[in-house]
């Protein structure tokens, strides 16, 4: 697991209350019971904190699942995916 | 420092470790040894620490770290875990809870990210919120509708939050004065509608509106923009509030203090119809807390002070009066400022009190004669000044002012005595002081748990009262208890020869004591060893003893026999011994001896000078009789040795 993948599981954990989640590129909204647009927008301002970054509107309208979040995580980092 | 701060980032990442694979007892284990390391630990470690311990099945534990989070201003995503934390804590489990509250949040946006946050800002309080939040939109018809599911949950206070898209402010107006007034009308109109169903709290939060108008700068001094009918409405509506008792939070003082460019966040309505951004938030919640706890009686009132380095620069101990720093200098400057804020801060009725690690004569002597003091010793309703633990000069002030822990905050520069005060007294508010004195009135004036729910002159009247009180404690301590607690200084006083080493102190006793001293006869030290040579002659000291500290030699006395009568030449005694009975010892033992040397009198006689008007009635108190009085105030008195009452029971008599 990547540090930008230990941090986002943290972030993911603590917004969710659930200690179980283990992410996988392909996991969406409907993966997670308590995944609703409240806690998406907290999910974005947490991961925005977290990593010093700023999600523009286009980015936010990008994002399906875990896998489109990371890349964008990524991409705003200038981390080039591997 | 390096090392510390090097097991401070191993031991956190040892804890991330645990945590990543849900080791939960190790990891927390693991942040606790981290958050030992500081006086504070960090709002990211608080976190951490609270997920160990809930998912360790401690959820006392964990919120115990979450109410920290709220006093510094950590980041919306902190807060936000925190919150997200707390609200799997059982009620139950929170430190320090005051009120259990059904709350309902109404307002004209998604409260979905504020209302856990605003959650996490009461229990900070000690007030756990049940909230009520009806959907967004329904702002009027939830608070009109008698009949509606809000009102069906029985409120005991009613927190509203429209915001600024939901006034009908136009650019421009030709009519601001019923423009603005109609606003007013309709958004007060909520409150006695809710109170015609129950009678909850209400907390009412006012309008932040962005400040770009296209009418630019112009649009401040035209009563018809939209600048200025928003000021009139929050205006209106706060004077309202006052008169209705209704809880006002100034939104737009907030926006002003925290930048409209961090508080408006275009992607947070847009994207979720979110009235402010993320970094506006905690703020938010920390002041509607500080309201509402203010509604509820639950503000702080007492501001407990350290002395040295907090209300001035230096250690007047050590610096003298004269040498701390205080005007001088941009410190001593920062310094005044500070008192200032405090001075204006008391006078809206905030209790003012001292404790500080000084000798209490020292303190006094610094706020009443350096020019620089802006505050007076009148200005603090308690002063608590000795060596011992500042939690227990906390709790003295406390129980003088009549006051409950939970009422009180202190500030201290000293991380060691505020690490003491936290850990003696949790109930106690204990705020971090910046290192620099620049920045302690900033502190203060951010400070939020002093919100008041009014300002009425009785307000005003407050800290005098609280004076008056401490005044009343201090006598009553004194008058019920003296005799007992003279009883309990287990006082000893040994009476001896004057010889050997104790010569040289009763001759300089002789020689300088002036207020406790009957005759003020001088002697040096062969006069007096010539005086004492004499067979008719009769002389010992006194020292006392207690269970606090040995006093030394206090006392001398000096008689001879004249015929039938043992006549007291010299009686004095030091005035640090003052008010013990030990006069009445002397006395006794004097007595004692006239019998052993069959004497039928024993006189004394009373010689005023300037200074010795203190013991010009002792005799008359001690049982004997006047006998003569000169023009000059000279007084002769007399007794039977055997009518001479013995000395008081608790002082104890040796000889040798």
């Amino acid at each position: 697991m990547t540090d930008i993948e230990q941090r986002l599981t943290s972030i993911f954990r603590t917004t969710f209350g659930d200690e179980a989640i283990v992410l996988r590129p392909e996991m969406t909204a409907d993966d997670i019971a308590a995944w609703d647009s409240v806690s998406h927008i907290q999910l974005v301002f947490a991961v925005e904190d977290e990593f010093g970054i700023r999600l523009s509107m286009k980015d936010l309208e990008g994002l399906v699942d875990v896998g489109s979040l990371l890349a964008t995580i990524e991409r705003r980092l200038g981390v080039s995916a591997s | 420092m390096t090392a510390a701060a090097g097991d401070l980032e191993s031991l956190k990442r040892l804890g991330d470790l645990h945590l990543a694979e849900s080791r939960f007892d190790a990891a927390s284990e693991a942040y606790e040894a981290a958050a030992g390391l500081s006086e504070l630990p960090r709002g990211g470690l608080r976190v951490k620490l609270a997920r160990a311990h809930l998912e360790a099945g401690r959820p006392d534990r964990a919120s115990d770290w979450l109410m920290g989070l709220v006093d510094p201003a950590p980041s919306f995503k902190t807060w936000m875990s925190g919150a997200q934390i707390l609200d799997r804590c059982p009620v139950e489990s929170w430190p320090g809870v005051r009120r259990v509250m059904r709350v309902g949040l109404v307002s004209t946006w998604m409260t979905g990210t504020f209302a856990p946050l605003l959650r996490l800002a009461c229990a900070r309080h000690g007030i756990a919120l049940n909230l009520y939040e009806p959907p967004f939109g329904q702002y009027f018809n939830e608070t009109l509708d008698p009949a509606s599911s809000l009102y069906g949950a029985t409120l005991d206070a009613l927190i509203l939050c429209p915001d600024h898209r939901s006034l009908g402010v136009r650019a421009f107006t030709d009519t601001p004065d019923t423009d603005a007034e109609a606003e007013v009308e309709r958004w007060s109109g909520v409150w006695a509608a809710a109170r015609r169903v129950a009678s909850p709290v209400i907390v009412q939060l006012g309008f932040a509106h962005p400040g770009a108008d296209p009418l630019g700068h112009l649009a401040s001094g035209l009563p018809g923009s939209r600048r200025s009918v928003v000021a009139r409405i929050n205006g209106g509506l706060a004077r309202r509030a006052a008169e209705d008792d209704v809880g006002f939070v100034d939104v737009a003082l907030l926006a002003r203090q925290y930048g409209e460019h961090e508080w408006f966040d275009a992607r947070s309505w847009y994207l979720a119809k979110i009235a402010y951004g993320p970094a506006a938030m905690p703020a938010l919640a920390r002041h509607t807390a500080a309201v509402l706890a203010a509604r509820l009686g639950l503000s702080r009132r007492c501001l407990v002070l350290d002395l040295d380095n907090t209300l001035w620069g230096g250690v007047v101990g050590d610096d003298g009066v004269e040498g701390i720093t205080l005007g001088n200098g941009p410190d001593g400057e920062a310094f005044v400022d500070f008192q200032v804020a405090l001075k204006e801060l008391s006078e809206r009725g905030i209790v003012l009190a001292v404790a500080s690690k000084n000798d209490p004569e020292v303190a006094r002597r610094a706020i009443v004669e350096h020019p620089e003091m802006i505050l007076k010793l009148d200005d603090f309703a308690a002063f608590e000044a000795s060596w011992g633990p500042k939690s227990e000069s906390i709790r003295a002030v406390a129980q003088s002012l009549g006051l409950g822990l939970d009422a009180l905050t202190f500030l201290d520069d000293n991380p060691y005595e505020r690490a003491e005060v936290r850990r003696a007294l949790p109930e106690v508010d204990v705020p971090i002081l910046p290192d620099d004195p620049t920045g302690y009135r900033g502190m203060l004036e951010a400070y939020a748990n002093f919100e008041p729910a009014s300002f009425t002159s009785a307000d005003r009247q407050r800290a005098g009262q609280y004076r008056a009180r401490a005044k009343a404690e201090a006598l009553r301590g004194h008058t019920g208890s003296l005799e007992e607690y003279q009883a309990g200084l287990g006082m000893v006083a040994r009476i001896g020869r004057i010889e050997g080493a104790s010569v040289l102190r009763a001759v300089q006793l002789i020689n300088k004591t002036n207020q406790f001293n009957l005759t003020t006869r001088r002697r040096n030290r062969a006069e007096l060893e010539a005086f004492l040579a004499r067979p008719e002659a009769e002389g010992f000291t006194v020292r006392l003893a207690d269970k606090f500290a040995d006093h030394g030699l206090i006392a001398v006395a000096l008689a001879e026999v004249e015929g039938e009568a043992l006549v007291i030449d010299t009686l004095l005694m030091s005035c640090r011994v003052l008010g013990r009975g030990v006069e009445a010892v002397i006395v006794a033992e004097l007595a004692a001896r006239a019998v052993a040397r069959g004497c039928l009198r024993l006189e004394g006689a009373y010689i005023p000078t300037e200074r010795n008007g203190m013991v010009a009635d002792l005799y008359l108190r001690l049982g004997l009789v006047k006998t003569a009085g000169a023009a000059d105030g000279r007084t002769s008195w007399a007794a039977s040795p055997q009518a001479v009452p013995p000395g008081p029971a608790s002082i104890a008599v040796e000889r040798g």
